[in-house]
């Protein structure tokens, strides 16, 4: 072999153990977690042999199981209205918006610090004299996965065809029956990814939360955090690597529908 | 004569600020295929829209089959639209596709099952009925398409720039196949396109467009054989136009000579005029010295069309391009002989 090549194979085998390093460095802590939780001892450090027992007590009743409620609550209906004012935003402004602001205010609350809409949220709550609970947790996760849903969307209308709508109204079709029969079938995906990665994001979402919500109504993450301050215990290891199937499972879902959506030309 | 299928009347629009359409007067006649012709930016496209209902009329009417057009909205018009993107649905079947139009017309499932079948029978695709317009080659989807907007037998079908998508070999069946739908069908086609070829290839009649106004109109043989204007003559053919003055004995063309040639009824001695020089209306001669050739040029190169030539003889400043049964045998820069056929040529107003 001569000395080029083995160079080559040299630098090759380099950067796969970089590439590996990266994941290990990347997956390390998740793996961590979800092997202790199958811990049967306390400690969250040594082995102590294999048992479900953290699942059992991560899923009777409790303070995780109520947090967990909320947060399955909050996800669904913020993700639902997201779904339906994150459409009706995306089609207003692709028809609309006239010049690049009112574009990108539309996608802003995605970007912006969660603070800072959490913060908001709560002084307008503050202002208007309102009560805080579940609704304004609600409202303040639907804020951002609004712009999240407009996002994908307006990018999946730029890249749709014009004249497919004008086709379906030359073909007699009123403006309820195009919009049912050519838009909605066009966008469905991009519906789907964009309200899976809403969802996610809900799921998980701990600063907002935490500004918006009342004692009565603590989301999973917030409980999670009152009760990792006295020490990691395993049951919370086991909801943990739970959430990170659930969470996986719909990033692996929405990737499979956006990316091909993202990357794919025209007809 | 019979009232005919579409008639514009004093059609102003504009387009965002330019004023797209000025003062269009137009009828189009049943049957047959008329077609829209003109340079991007002339308002051929904003007419198309307008006939459609996907453009606002500033002023004017528009009438099919003497029932007010303006008045209804795009999707009340018995007028088809073949788009230049063909804009089939991509997530519906060929079927569901030709369907879709019977189907917001309310027709019941048998009579949309039969009509579907039988454009799909038309197209010849019965095949590919149940593929989607991703798995379609470009013919046959501008098939569907077509399929498609025939079905609903609207009055008018317009298209848009038909056969610009197709590459050539595809170009001159569809062609005939474009034909041969309108004679079955017995519908107006109105082809819509900038391409000169396209339009005198398919069109019984041409309106060409000029800036939002109508150049002329005419049969496809009119427009080139008897332009009426130096714009015409251009954009319709080849041609090389040749600047002269009106003699009493025809026209002194600059380079050229005193020419027997036919001027514009309105002229009087001494009027600039331009001729209209088309290749095949030229011959020429290698041998400059054989005499009977009735000016001289020189030869500046020749391009093989399969069949024949095309030749470029300089005249003073003019370039004439000659067509030649043959590649002629001639070195670049030698004399050569033309003869004109000077009672074809067209004499206008400069």
């Amino acid at each position: 072999m001569s000395a080029p090549s083995m160079s080559k194979t040299g630098s090759k085998v380099l950067s796969r153990i970089a590439l590996a390093l990266l994941y290990i460095f990347l997956y390390v802590p998740i793996i961590v977690v979800i092997v202790m939780s199958f811990n049967s001892g306390r400690s969250v450090l040594r082995w102590e042999g294999f048992s479900l027992d953290w699942y059992v007590k991560a899923f009777s009743p409790g303070p995780l199981m109520s947090g967990l409620q909320v947060t399955l609550i909050v996800a669904l209906a913020s993700t639902a209205i997201a779904v339906v004012l994150g459409t009706m935003l995306a089609i207003g402004v692709h028809r609309y918006a006239r010049g690049p602001l009112a574009r990108s205010l539309a996608t802003l609350p995605a970007f912006i610090p969660d603070i800072l809409l959490g913060i908001g949220i709560l002084s307008m709550f503050g202002l208007a004299k309102a009560a805080i609970g579940l609704h304004s947790v609600i409202l303040a996760h639907a804020s951002f996965e609004i712009a999240i849903v407009a996002a994908v969307l307006l990018a999946r209308l730029g890249s749709m065809e014009k004249s497919l709508e004008e086709a379906s109204t030359n073909l007699g079709a009123s403006g309820t029956t195009t919009f049912m029969r050519v838009v909605l079938p066009q966008l469905a995906p991009a519906i789907v990814a964009g309200a899976a990665l809403g969802f996610t994001l809900s799921l998980d979402e701990f600063l907002m939360a935490f500004f918006t919500t009342s004692t009565n109504s603590q989301t999973l993450p917030i409980q999670i955090y009152s009760m990792v301050r006295f020490g990691v215990t395993p049951e919370v290891n086991a909801l943990a690597a739970v959430m990170f199937v659930v969470s996986l499972g719909a990033v692996l879902l929405a990737q499979r529908i956006v990316m091909p959506l993202m990357f794919r030309r025209k007809p | 004569m019979s009232t005919p299928l579409l008639t514009i009347r004093g059609l102003q629009a504009y387009y965002g600020t330019t004023h797209a359409l000025k003062d269009i007067d137009l009828d189009i006649e049943a049957g047959g295929m008329f077609a829209i012709l003109g340079p991007s930016g002339s308002g051929k496209s904003t007419l198309l829209r307008v006939i459609a209902g996907f453009e606002q009329a500033a002023e004017g009417t528009l009438e099919l089959d003497g029932k007010d057009l303006l008045s209804l909205p795009a999707n009340k018009r018995e007028v088809g639209l073949m788009f230049q993107s063909y804009a089939l649905f991509p997530h519906m079947s060929v079927a569901k596709n030709i369907a879709y139009g019977l189907e917001a017309e309310k027709l019941s499932r048998g009579e949309i099952k039969t009509r579907v079948a039988e454009a799909i029978d038309m197209i010849g695709l019965g095949h590919l009925a149940d593929r989607r317009p991703a798995q379609l080659s470009g013919g046959q989807r501008q098939r569907v398409a077509l399929a498609r907007s025939i079905v609903k037998r609207p009055k008018l079908l317009l298209l848009d720039e038909p056969l610009s998508a197709l590459d050539r070999q595809l170009r001159a069946g569809m062609q005939s196949e474009l034909k041969r739908l309108q004679r079955e069908t017995g519908m107006t086609f109105v082809i819509v396109t900038h391409d000169q070829e396209e339009a005198m290839s398919l069109a019984d009649s041409v309106a060409l467009l000029r800036d939002g106004q109508i150049e002329q109109l005419g049969t496809p043989a009119e427009l080139y054989e008897q332009p009426n204007s130096r714009f015409c003559a251009e954009f319709i053919g080849s041609s090389t136009i040749v600047e002269g003055k009106v003699v009493p004995e025809g026209v002194q063309l600059t380079g050229f000579g005193a020419l027997p040639l036919s001027v514009p009824a309105d002229s009087q001695t001494g009027d600039t005029v331009l001729a209209v020089i088309r290749p095949e209306q030229v011959r020429l001669t290698e041998d400059a010295g054989a005499g009977g050739s009735q000016l001289f040029g020189t030869f500046e190169g020749a391009s093989y069309l399969g069949g024949a030539a095309d030749a470029e003889v300089r005249v003073a400043d003019a370039v004439l391009t000659v067509r030649c049964a043959a590649m002629p045998r001639v070195a670049h820069g030698v004399k050569v002989g033309l003869t004109l056929d000077t009672a074809d040529i067209r004499v206008i107003a400069a």
